[in-house]
């Protein structure tokens, strides 16, 4: 399984989805006008990462900020993996802010009542 | 001679209006002022400014945030929907500021928008202004939830995002332009700490 790996830019996050390493992580600040053309490949790729016959995953959110239209991929991203727990795949989220952040806690909260999949928020 | 004079005279004009021009802009405590055309390069560079702009002034990270998140969906709602043919740009062109007032962050916008579209962006502006914080948090996460994907219905969630930054009221006008447009406005606010 080929890992995917994306630099941050000055409107998209850092992604690293790296099964070598074993290292699933979302970084920076995510305001692209055309989220989904951003995001679809990486829910691509971790459907890809399912088929091949991966059991489990840890993936973790580092975002410091995201507009909307990234809110939105990211709650497909999270749909696509609950789908993944009900298929019986072992998913951990781990979401990472800075204490003083409330729009990041405020977003983890949001996401953690519309899902059953866990999502630990780790203070920094 | 009579161009040369007046070519003089239009210089001192110009340059009396920026002064001007600078006098109003501290006299309202406006942060920063655009007005052109919208893309999304102009919004990373508006959303950094105003970002780098009000930590110079000291103002708390919550609230650079804040000014931050809104800046970006109230830019990015324009440049969906203020996408004009180069010729007509500059009648058409689109407006935003960020000023301050006492305790208040007033972030204002101004665009074209198509008459048709009229109708459907006031029932929301009005619907979102009757909605509780605990309200919009519930319309915010049905409305991200919901399918099919559409980039245009997006400005929805950008909406009420902004609302549920602000904690006030939005306010928001329509101008008449002609028989296509009209001229959208909309100001929100945040309270500073």
């Amino acid at each position: 399984m080929d890992k995917l790996i994306i630099e941050a830019t000055d409107d998209t996050p850092k992604i690293i989805l790296d099964p070598e390493k074993n290292l699933y992580e979302f970084s920076g600040r995510s305001m692209p006008e055309d989220a989904a053309e951003f995001y679809l490949p990486i829910i691509q790729w971790l459907k890809t990462y399912k088929e091949s016959g991966f059991k489990s995953i840890i993936l973790d959110f580092r975002m410091e900020y995201f507009n909307t239209a990234s809110s939105k991929m990211i709650w497909d991203i999270l749909h696509t993996l609950q789908g993944f727990i009900d298929d019986g795949m072992k998913v951990n989220v781990r979401w990472f802010y800075y204490k003083d952040d409330l729009e990041m806690e405020d977003a983890a909260n949001d996401y953690s009542e519309m899902f059953s999949l866990p999502i630990e928020k780790i203070i920094l | 001679m009579v161009d040369f004079f007046n070519g003089i005279e239009m210089k001192k004009e110009d340059m009396s209006f920026v002064f001007n021009l600078h006098r109003t802009m501290l006299n309202h405590k406006f942060i920063l002022i655009y007005e052109g055309e919208f893309s999304q390069d102009i919004t990373k560079i508006l959303a950094l400014m105003a970002e780098k702009k009000m930590g110079a002034i000291g103002e708390e990270s919550n609230i650079i945030k804040k000014i931050f998140g809104i800046t970006v969906e109230c830019l990015q709602n324009i440049s969906k929907h203020a996408a004009f043919p180069k010729e007509e740009l500059n009648e058409k062109s689109s407006i935003f500021t960020i000023g301050r007032d006492n305790d208040w962050y007033y972030i204002s916008t101004g665009n074209l928008i198509s008459n048709p579209e009229v109708d459907a962006l006031k029932l929301h502006l009005e619907e979102i202004n009757t909605l509780t914080q605990d309200e919009l948090k519930t319309k915010f996460k049905e409305t991200m939830s919901g399918r099919p994907i559409d980039e245009k219905s997006n400005c929805g969630l950008g909406l009420i995002e902004i609302a549920r930054k602000s904690k006030e009221k939005l306010l928001f006008d329509f101008i008449p332009f002609n028989e296509e447009y009209s001229f959208f406005l909309f100001q929100t606010k945040v309270k500073s700490n």
